[in-house]
């Protein structure tokens, strides 16, 4: 069974509303109905504060779903994560470099000045982007 | 030819323009309310530095700042805010792209 019928399940046994389980563990609604309806997952805090709520062991909630664990995973691993971004922005600033370097071999072609502008401006937003996640 | 090359270029500068100021004013009070959380002094300077500077460069000494400040106040609205405002930037952050390709296509195309 996947963890958000295994959260549904665990609150219709407890007789708790959507809302007072929100108000519990400090989290929206919306954020309640989403882990029910798999539209995310919880982390790792949320699920020991739930596992505390309904009364449910935490091995039953973390361990009957793969998607789950590789969730749980993926964000406590924060160093791994890190360095990929680190990775990623080094990668960056070296092609870019690259191309300064070498604009002189690049040919006078608008569509090709065009694609590595626009690829550029593409990584730099997502790079951007994945800092700001992490806030 | 003239007229409509110059408004299309115009169009696409003024995506550029609503996009960069969203995503300043979108970072500029996620970081506020970080900094609010986590009880570190002056949370408006803050805001004003992560937005100050290109790619980041002022996100970054904010980032290092906080290292040593846990988040103490998550209310449920600072939750509720920060994922809102982050889905705000990602927008704004592909309207700014957008509009900066169009620029660059029109300028070196036409």
């Amino acid at each position: 069974m996947n963890i958000g019928q295994l959260l549904k399940e665990a609150r219709s046994k407890a007789g708790f509303t959507q809302e007072y389980v929100a108000e519990s563990i400090n989290v929206s609604r919306q954020t309640i109905s989403n882990w029910e309806n798999e539209k995310s997952y919880p982390d790792i805090l949320s699920v020991i504060k739930l596992s505390d709520l309904y009364n449910v062991s935490l091995d039953d909630l973390l361990k009957g779903d793969d998607k789950m664990l590789k969730h749980v995973e993926e964000s406590t691993n924060i160093i791994a994560s890190n360095k990929k971004l680190v990775l990623a922005i080094a990668i960056n600033i070296l092609l870019i470099t690259l191309l300064m370097i070498f604009s002189k071999a690049i040919p006078n072609n608008g569509i090709y000045l065009v694609g590595i502008f626009s690829l550029s401006v593409i990584t730099v937003t997502f790079l951007l982007y994945q800092i700001i996640k992490r806030i | 030819m003239g007229t409509q090359y110059i408004a299309i270029l115009l169009v696409c500068f003024a995506v550029t323009l609503v996009g960069s100021v969203s995503t300043a004013y979108q970072l500029y009070h996620i970081v506020k309310s970080d900094a609010k959380a986590r009880a570190l002094k002056h949370p408006k300077f803050w805001g004003l530095l992560a937005i100050n500077g290109n790619n980041a460069s002022g996100l970054l000494p904010y980032l290092i700042a906080r290292r040593n400040y846990p988040i103490i106040n998550a209310s449920k609205e600072y939750q509720t805010e920060l994922e809102q405002r982050k889905k705000r930037i990602l927008v704004s952050l592909l309207f700014t792209a957008a509009g900066a390709i169009g620029m660059a296509s029109f300028i070196f195309l036409i």
